[in-house]
């Protein structure tokens, strides 16, 4: 198994560009991904909360009541000051509006006047801000109300936060998806452009290395047959393919046990068992275009990269236009992530189309090996 | 002497594809894969249009349907009345047609698919009215005298605050992706200054050595080769913006933004020199080098992931303050939505003081180098 071996040590020496890229993914899901997509499961309406930040230099009973009702409905989040530029800033991120109430609040009373007293920063035309100013608008109109009918302050809060919390029914689809998708969905998902990646930049170097002139002709003088050298190889891709992938998966099974040791934790190892096997195809095909490592580079960058946007990877897949799913199905990207999603729950069409994306994944993949098959004997030929 | 090595610098940089595939196509690649990914989210997801819902009455409510009709008249209409069974309503529900199913019974009630803004503007619709409809029916019982005036305000729709906007710039915090590409080609030039560091080093090879031995000014070669690089990743840069433009991606304050390209790239080439000088180790190392650097600090300015300065900036702000990545990508920003130049100034003098150190370092780390023998 000398040329299995050869092709080990030669991997071996290119292992750091691996490392480099999922220590950077890991890190970035650590740290931000995970933090951030808590997918909790849709059986119950909840009401989506604005993020906002409130700043008031009343500080009246009346403007204390309304400082408790958004904090009740919507996420607070304080911030350094109500300068400008801050809000400004705030406004751009995450940030659906900031609140300023002035001093002399209290005065308007819940009134028409208030508006003189309050003023509420956010970006004009936005969802966020319609729905944050709908729902300051909906208790001062209340409060207003009630304080009309002649209730007292204390009266009209009471009032006003009872008949608030009353709701009409709200009932789910059948197939109900969730508000977001989960931190395990996008572990896999980024997974396509760090596969894709990783899988071309170091096995195209080292399949260059043994394709090289010296250590060919070595090889081609031993007593090898050429069946055998391949087999090698071919063993060796398939080695290191089923080597990173198990990683991965492990990493998943750390990160994730809750959700990945499941049955769904099946279907994501198949799915990434496929996609491996695509990525591996693209490694060799890269391997016969080029024999220079910038090159490979660029080629594994621009591979990864344009199917990772085109293809629901950076992108959430509900949110591509229509035009660019269309040129999605020309990429095996597609199907993985097609896959992940189903996975997950939020397609009506059921674990039907996995298998059909597992088979298109494999497709994608023999085509490939047989399109760089083509391509080393053309230049084998025209040598 | 100067002009001469200026003039023959620069056409092998022209001529190095590798370095030109890097700091221009890469970046248009990028730029134009995100514009296709991308496309009008903004406008589909954050800017807000009518709520699209179909009315199921088994017993219709006349006047919940009068304030739902209101309140899909007009060029500030909220909702989208549509008309169809129940069963074309449950599908396009299912396909995303449609927000929700409003149901009149003996309770209104509804039905959806996710949560979200647009739903729970729908939800709070039809809670209003039920709840204006109780504080009526509540004042008919206690106080039928002032139920006009309650209804009057209730009819109302007058804001009970000021509506202020902090900028007639453009919001779109998709637009960042396409800053963050500006500061990622610049720390890209770093891989070609890195690989010429070693043509100007004695130790670094052959070429080096013959460099060395010619009776030129060190500082002239050094300057002429820096300036060279600078000019052609500059010269890059500005094909790219000039490409981004062509998309359509709101950039305003062009000579501006050319300043901060242009301090951007310097950046980029002092950092490769630096690496390629201060670093004793192989090509390949210093170039993983770089590309560890160049990328890390790229993914931390929100290239592949949006938040992350966000976390960063309530965190630990100071490494914000420092990363050339994000300080270039916040002049775009800043040009872009401030209405004065006091961030970009900012961001423009801490860029200046970095590639004034950079430039520092690599000047001192190639100056007067002495070996042995050759």
């Amino acid at each position: 198994m000398q040329v299995f071996k050869l092709y080990l040590k030669i991997f071996n020496a290119h292992k750091g560009q691996i490392i480099m890229y999922i220590g950077i993914f890991i890190s970035v899901l650590v740290f931000a991904i995970i933090p951030n997509n808590v997918k909790e499961e849709e059986s119950k309406f909840k009401a989506t909360k604005a993020i906002y930040s409130l700043f008031d230099y009343d500080n009246s009973e009346e403007s204390k009541l309304l400082s408790s009702y958004l904090k009740k409905t919507n996420k607070f989040v304080k911030i350094k000051d109500d300068k400008l530029s801050t809000i400004q800033d705030e406004l751009y991120n995450d940030f659906s509006a900031v609140v300023i109430i002035k001093k002399g609040f209290s005065s308007a009373s819940f009134s028409d006047r208030a508006s003189d007293y309050m003023e509420i920063y956010s970006v004009p035309g936005t969802t966020q801000s319609i729905y944050f100013k709908s729902s300051v608008n909906s208790y001062m109109n209340k409060m207003n109300a009630y304080l009309a009918s002649g209730c007292s302050l204390k009266e009209a809060a009471e009032k006003t936060n009872e008949i608030l919390a009353q709701s009409i029914d709200v009932s789910f689809t059948e197939k109900a998806s969730g508000s977001s998708h989960s931190a395990i969905y996008y572990y896999f998902t980024y997974l396509a452009w760090i596969l894709a990646c990783t899988f071309i930049l170091s096995i195209s170097p080292t399949l260059n290395s043994l394709d090289a002139n010296e250590p060919k002709r070595r090889i081609a003088c031993s007593s090898y047959k050429f069946s055998r050298i391949n087999t090698e190889i071919y063993l060796g891709l398939f080695v290191t393919g089923l080597g990173i992938s198990l990683i991965l998966l492990g990493a998943a099974a750390v990160l994730f046990s809750k959700d990945f040791l499941t049955v769904k934790g099946a279907f994501y190892s198949l799915n990434i068992l496929s996609y491996s096997a695509v990525s591996i195809g693209f490694a060799l095909l890269i391997s016969k275009l080029t024999t220079s490592d910038p090159i490979t580079s660029m080629y594994a960058n621009v591979i990864s990269l344009g199917m990772s946007f085109l293809s629901g990877v950076f992108v959430p897949y509900e949110l591509l236009s229509d035009t660019v799913i269309k040129i999605a199905h020309c990429l095996p990207a597609y199907y993985y992530v097609s896959n992940i999603y189903n996975v997950e729950g939020n397609a009506s069409k059921g674990y039907g189309t996995f298998f059909t994306n597992i088979g298109i994944q494999w497709l994608f993949a023999i085509a490939l090996i047989v399109i760089a098959t083509v391509i080393e004997k053309n230049k084998k030929l025209s040598k | 002497m100067f002009f001469h090595n200026l003039k023959y610098a620069f056409i092998t940089m022209l001529k190095n594809k590798m370095g030109l595939i890097w700091c221009l196509l890469f970046p248009i690649a990028l730029g134009t894969f995100m514009f296709l990914a991308f496309g009008n989210i903004y406008d589909a997801e954050m800017v807000f249009h009518k709520i699209p819902v179909v009315i199921v009455a088994d017993k219709p409510n006349e006047n919940l349907n009068l304030v739902l009709n209101n309140l899909a008249k007009g060029d500030d209409a909220l909702l989208e009345i549509k008309d169809m069974s129940e069963e074309k309503a449950l599908k396009a529900l299912e396909d995303a047609k449609i927000e929700a199913i409003i149901y009149e019974n003996d309770e209104i009630s509804m039905k959806i698919k996710d949560s979200g803004y647009k739903t729970t503007i729908v939800k709070s619709i039809l809670d209003e009215y039920n709840k204006k409809e109780a504080i009526v029916n509540a004042t008919l019982q206690t106080n039928p005298g002032e139920v006009q005036k309650v209804l009057e305000i209730l009819m109302g729709d007058k804001d009970y605050f000021t509506s202020k906007k902090t900028t007639d710039g453009n919001m779109n915090p998709l637009n960042y992706y396409f800053f963050a590409i500006f500061s990622m080609s610049c720390l890209f030039a770093s891989f070609t200054s890195c690989e010429k560091t070693n043509s100007i080093q004695a130790n670094a090879g052959p070429l080096g050595l013959r460099r060395s031995l010619t009776p030129s000014s060190k500082t002239s070669l050094v300057l002429a080769e820096f300036t060279a690089m600078v000019l052609v990743q500059f010269i890059a840069e500005c094909l790219t913006l000039v490409y981004f433009l062509i998309l359509g991606i709101e950039i305003s304050k062009i000579p501006a933004i050319l300043l901060i390209l242009l301090i951007g790239s310097v950046i980029g080439v002092s950092l490769g020199i630096v690496v390629g000088s201060v670093f004793n180790c192989s090509d390949n190392m210093k170039q993983t080098i770089c590309i560890v650097i160049s990328m890390a600090l790229a993914v931390l300015s929100d290239l592949c992931v949006n938040g992350i300065i966000n976390m960063i900036e309530h965190s630990a702000p100071i490494l914000n303050r420092i990363n050339p990545a994000v300080l270039i990508s916040n002049s775009f920003y800043a040009l872009n939505v401030y209405d004065n130049y006091s961030k970009y100034f900012s961001n423009l003098a801490t860029l200046t003081a970095m590639a004034v150190v950079l430039l520092t370092i690599s000047i001192l780390s190639l100056r007067r180098n002495k070996y042995a023998s050759v």
